[in-house]
């Protein structure tokens, strides 16, 4: 075959990117004359054989781990869930969240039982798992793990979690209690948040000096989980190989998995195209679009545990009534935001628990899109355009405001322009700005706001004490919503002992919030992730919410057919796959991305 | 100063108010901003400490060690297509002034240097890597380096540095073109030049030996300013190309708020900047006499 018969193939392939080729053409056809000779050969590999022992996957990621040690490492997602391959919890919480609280599934601890009065809950440590130096896990990991989770000189971030536990006591080598303050529903999700690490191999450096030593940790690294660190080049590239004494022989099926940096989506994107990547786990939906009818590519797709939505700051006495909130909702075509956003990939929003969790109030109807109805609002609230200079105004104020959301985030920079046109058409004046999210956020909890259109993520424990009065100070509750019946709702729901019983009280919450207008909820969107077909077994879950990084690859394989080996192969033969598991507890939070 | 705090640690909903106040704490925000400065101040001039990253938890230092020969690598690479390229072709433009050949190298060079350096990274890497799978489409080295012997990962480097090192010293180059051009040709009409004809020498000679040396002047001021401007220029290309360097890690460390890597790679660029325009004055000294005498 002539290298411009090849060239001409290969630009026929690709033929659903007509803008990269106009462009492309000619220096194509340079060096496909420079280059003659340099030719590809595909064949098939064996028949198909099930998953596939070996091989590397690579992934990519937009910004590296930042360290082994998940309580001095940054909280970005994508670290926790590298950590996730490394080192084991108590237990794997479970996906099922959509019509009931989440299970567990034993990994670390093979059982647990509550005591009689619900106030201690005892963890039987499986015998057979050793770290990756041979030393057995025990119960003194447990308690040494506890002990760096709540040390002030440390400072991790989900300290708080680990506030209603009293003491974590080793009863013998491979039997540990948790003593709680009180019982209630999330006791499983508490003890259970955060990894176990090893008291043999770090206890020897003190905890005030845990946080700048991050290469020590690396350097005196034992591992409990599938895989440990083969190599880390910081920013680069990091290797994940096999932990040979995993206690499940069978797993993981890859080899290792290589964590490429790619810092932006579009070069990972690329990467994917051309095979250089194997997974990336977020993707927009334009991208999908373009790119979904590439061949080789598979593309998974869940609903996240995320909710869109604009929180009107109710200090300021343009928003402190909920008609003129409700009004505002009304001017803002909500559906058309997501139908030119996300198309099938969104949904409207309605209450801050989505629609896949079990507890959300799915009978509440949306909010119906009227700019009449809501002017009509408005003017009983005695906003007109008195003046003729087309902003409605009051006592000579003109209804104007900041809207601002995060640099960075298309959508969302996109749909304040939205926002902003929709409510122009009623005589309101917005402008938009966008933040650094490293500086929208100090500017939110101190209440230096308007409005802000954002994303929150929901954790399974659905502690919705953001909307507590007494978390108005913190900043938590930058939104500065108070209803003392809400505040009392929301600590009975945090003293029920089973998760089902706090049911009631969050659809009473949902519906308060619902009827107060707190804020105009927008969109819930899917989140869509897309590999190489050779790789089998990435099957996301929308427990995986914000993901960054590496789904956990535990279980991925590559499948022993249509492996498409390359003869000029600069890529390496192909790696193996995912397994879809236990992610740590993620909690309600802000997601910048 | 910039606004924000570490977003990546302080951004973690599970974090109290109580853990806020406790993080800024143990990385010292909780005291004044003066007070803040001054105590990196000493410990950067008494102890060269630069301080230990609030994200990574690692000592500046060291961070920066790691990223730096990369970066240097990169920018030495397009430093050499720079001149491989922006040396013929401004030469030939000037000699060529006012010919087709000259409008099309202008042309070419305006182009180049208004097209968005990540955009171009990107066609090159569905193209090359994608379309025709013949150069990595990003990363410093394949996968699997560590199992190549000697030559082959020498090779297999140099094929990784062929995208990101050609596009950036392509277009750097434009602006060596069109300066060496205007230089080139402004000396090419001076006394000295028509003497030096006058006497006989090969145009070669009068061209290469007379004319680019004395053209040479505003290049170098220029080359001595591209040294820091290349170093922190390759940050797009080192975004595009997954390229661990400076730029990347100045990047990320304005994403994350992270000061003390902020204020080290700050205070090195300033550093790069003085040491750039003191080896351009050095070198124009060097190749011109009237320069060295004035001094």
């Amino acid at each position: 075959m002539s290298a411009i018969t090849w060239v001409h193939r290969r630009i026929r392939a690709a033929s659903d990117r007509p803008s990269v080729l106009l462009a492309a053409l000619p220096l194509a056809l340079l060096f496909a004359l420079a280059c003659n000779g340099s030719k590809e050969v595909a064949k098939e590999e064996a028949p198909p054989t099930g998953p596939r022992r070996g091989g590397t996957a690579v992934v990519a990621v937009i910004s590296g781990p930042q360290g082994v040690n998940e309580y001095v490492s940054g909280a970005r997602t994508n670290t926790r869930e590298v950590l996730s391959m490394l080192f084991l919890n108590l237990a794997s919480e479970q996906p099922d969240f959509t019509d009931h609280p989440p299970t567990f599934k034993p990994e670390l601890a093979e059982r647990w039982e509550y005591s009689s009065d619900k106030r201690s809950l005892t963890f039987f440590l499986r015998q057979d798992i050793t770290w990756s130096d041979g030393v057995a896990v025990t119960a003194d990991d447990v308690r040494f793990s506890w002990q760096a989770q709540s040390h002030p000189d440390i400072g991790w971030v989900g300290a708080e979690y680990k506030e209603p536990i009293e003491d974590v006591e080793v009863i013998d080598a491979h039997t540990v209690r948790f003593h709680f303050e009180y019982p209630f529903a999330g006791q499983m999700l508490y003890a259970n948040e955060g990894v176990i690490i090893p008291k043999h191999a770090w206890s020897a450096l003190p905890f005030d000096q845990w946080r700048a030593n991050a290469d020590w940790f690396l350097e005196h690294l034992v591992v409990s989980g599938p895989f440990t660190i083969d190599s880390w080049r910081a920013n680069d590239e990091f290797r994940l190989v096999r932990n040979e004494r995993y206690f499940d022989p069978e797993l993981p099926y890859l080899d290792q998995v290589v964590l490429r940096v790619i810092p932006d989506r579009a070069s990972q994107l690329v990467q994917l195209e051309a095979g250089s990547v194997d997974y990336i786990n977020a993707i927009s939906p334009d991208d999908r679009r373009r790119i979904m009818h590439t061949p080789n590519l598979v593309f998974t797709n869940y609903w996240g545990r995320g909710y869109a939505f604009i929180s009107w700051n109710l200090r300021k006495p343009l928003f402190d009534d909920s008609r003129v909130r409700r009004a505002l909702t009304m001017a803002i075509d909500r559906q058309a935001i997501v139908e030119t956003l996300w198309g099938e990939f969104g949904r409207l929003a309605i209450t801050p628990v989505p629609q896949n969790i079990w507890a959300s109030k799915r009978d509440l109807p949306p909010i119906a899109f009227d700019p009449k109805e809501a002017m009509k609002i408005l003017a009983e609230q005695g906003w007109s355009d008195h003046d003729g200079d087309g902003t409605i105004d009051r006592d000579g104020k003109p209804f104007a405001f900041e809207l601002v959301t995060n640099l960075g985030n298309q959508q969302r920079m996109d749909s304040i322009v939205m926002v902003q046109e929709h409510l122009a058409r009623i005589g309101i004046e917005v402008t938009t700005r966008n933040i650094p999210f490293n500086s929208l956020m100090p500017q939110l909890n101190t209440g230096d706001y308007d409005a802000v259109l954002i994303k929150l993520s929901v954790a399974t424990d659905l502690d919705f004490s953001q909307y507590h009065s007494r978390n108005i100070a913190s900043g938590r509750n930058f939104y500065a919503y108070s209803d003392p019946e809400v505040d009392g709702w929301l600590e009975a729901a945090r003293r029920v002992e089973k998760a089902e019983d706090m049911g009631p009280y969050l659809d009473k919450i949902q519906g308060r919030l619902y009827r107060d207008e707190v804020h105009t909820f927008v969109w819930e969107s899917q989140i869509v992730g897309a590999h190489l077909a050779r790789l089998h077994g990435p099957e996301p879950n929308g427990y995986r919410e914000m993901v960054d990084g590496a789904a956990r690859l535990e279980a991925v394989h590559f499948q022993a057919y249509r492996v498409l080996i390359f003869a000029t192969a600069h890529r390496g033969l192909p790696g193996a796959p995912l397994r879809p598991s236990h992610p740590p507890l993620l909690p309600s939070s802000l997601g910048a991305g | 100063m910039a606004p924000g705090e570490p977003a990546s640690l302080f951004e973690d909903p599970r974090l109290s108010s109580e853990g806020r106040a406790n993080l800024r704490r143990i990385f010292g925000l909780d005291r004044p901003l003066h007070q803040q400065y001054l105590t990196w101040m000493r410990s950067v001039l008494l102890r060269w400490d630069w301080g230990t990253s609030f994200v990574h938890g690692r000592p500046v230092s060291a961070m920066i060690g790691e990223a730096f020969p990369n970066t240097v690598r990169l920018a030495l690479a397009a430093f050499l297509v720079n001149l491989l390229i922006g040396i013929p072709l401004g030469i030939w433009a000037a000699l060529k002034r006012g010919q087709r050949g000259d409008h099309w190298i202008r042309l070419a060079s305006i182009l180049l240097f208004s097209m968005p350096t990540f955009w171009i990274g990107l066609v090159a890497i569905l193209l090359f890597a994608g379309v025709l799978s013949i150069l990595p489409a990003g990363g410093m080295q394949s996968t699997h380096a560590e199992q190549l012997t000697w030559g082959a990962l020498l090779i297999d480097r140099l094929r990784h540095l062929i995208m990101p090192a050609g596009i950036l010293g392509l277009v750097t180059s434009a602006a060596t073109i069109r300066l060496l051009r205007n230089s080139l040709i402004e000396v090419m009409s001076s006394d000295f030049i028509r003497t030096a004809r006058a006497c006989g020498l090969p145009e070669v000679r009068v061209v290469l030996v007379h004319g680019l040396r004395n053209a040479l002047g505003p290049l170098l001021q220029f080359f001595g300013l591209l040294l820091p401007g290349l170093l922190n220029g390759t940050l797009l290309m080192e975004v595009v190309f997954s390229w661990p360097g400076l730029g990347r890690l100045m990047f990320s460390s304005i994403q994350d708020a992270d000061f003390p890597l902020i204020l080290a790679l700050t205070a090195m660029t300033g550093a790069l900047v003085v040491g750039g325009s003191l080896l351009a004055d050095l070198l124009q000294a060097v190749v011109d006499p009237r320069v060295r005498h004035a001094g």
